[in-house]
């Protein structure tokens, strides 16, 4: 008994040591058990990836659909040595697809600012300085509201303001993260952008913060 | 009235910097089973597929390229029109002077 257990911890311990090339084909040669080490290692980069982009509620569906579809798509894993690479770009169009459906949906939440976020805009747009709020519970209303000014622009335009800005990944890396080109990607950043700063204008132009 | 540029930036800066400063969430033990458990009931992705994929790899690459010589060949045969040169040597070999009469 000790000694199954012995072996088996062994084993676990050996197995978690491979490479991400030898876990994969474990996996393609039916060890499916040997998926979970890849779960286990990549855990933190799609939560990482998919807790910013996605409603809180969903995170946990996305990431799950992250894995499955990484499991699925195994076959067609073919760069080796890059498996982070590989996955985070299921990952970030895992979230776009999600957007994608969001916006579908005729029941589009958050038409207009809750009242809370309302009060809390006038404070931040009649203050002199913005700055001065930078407290923990003044930054989950900041992100309540970008949420909100971000619901306004397309997946696409979401999708590519939130990498190449707001996470300021570099454009190449983008357009390969998403599969556009690199100057579609210049040209949709920087669209994006400026949408979004017609939003947030508007907002504060709403408040009487235009001093 | 439109807020002062400066005014803007601020504000979208104080937004972005929220943005960045947001805690990653971890899931629990459960998640990872859910996972597991929906991974077990799907087929191993080895075998499966790879044919499929290679095809669709390699049918994508060349489909532009099939399709410029379709359009090549479409504008050749609709201005010289469909002559079967074969046929006609055949004939003419067979019978020269009837062919040539």
């Amino acid at each position: 008994m000790m000694l199954n257990a012995c072996i088996i911890k062994g084993m676990r311990e050996s197995a978690a040591r491979l490479g991400d090339d030898e876990l994969v084909d474990l996996v393609r040669g039916g060890n499916t058990d040997s998926f979970a080490y890849l779960l286990d290692r990549y855990r933190p980069t799609v939560f990482g990836i998919v807790s910013r982009r996605v409603r809180g509620a969903d995170v946990e569906e996305v990431a799950q659909d992250i894995f499955v579809r990484a499991f699925t798509s195994l076959a067609t894993y073919e760069r080796k040595g890059e498996f982070a690479h590989w996955l985070s770009k299921i990952a970030v169009r895992a979230c776009y697809d999600y957007w994608r459906q969001m916006y579908r949906r005729p029941e589009r939440p958050m038409s207009s600012l809750s009242e809370d976020q309302a009060e809390w805009l006038a404070r931040i747009a009649s203050s002199a300085s913005i700055r001065a709020h930078a407290h923990e519970e003044s930054m989950n209303e900041a992100r309540e509201l970008l949420a909100w000014a971000m619901g306004k622009l397309s997946a696409e335009d979401r999708t590519v303001l939130e990498l190449v800005h707001l996470e300021e990944r570099p454009v190449r890396e983008a357009a390969e993260l998403l599969g556009w080109s690199v100057v579609n990607v210049k040209v949709r950043a920087h669209r994006a952008r400026r949408k979004l700063r017609a939003v947030l204008a508007r907002l504060i132009a709403d408040q009487g913060g235009t001093t | 009235m439109k807020p002062p540029r400066k005014r803007i930036d601020e504000f979208e800066a104080f937004l972005f910097s929220a943005y960045r400063a947001r805690e990653e969430r971890a899931p629990d033990e459960s998640w990872r089973e859910r996972v597991m458990s929906e991974i077990g009931r799907r087929s191993v992705p080895a075998a499966e597929g790879n044919d499929q994929a290679l095809f669709g790899r390699f049918a994508w690459r060349f489909a532009a390229a099939a399709c410029a010589i379709s359009a090549v060949l479409l504008v050749y045969i609709f201005s010289n029109g469909i002559v079967n040169y074969e046929e006609l040597a055949m004939k003419f070999l067979e019978n020269p002077i009837d062919f040539l009469i």
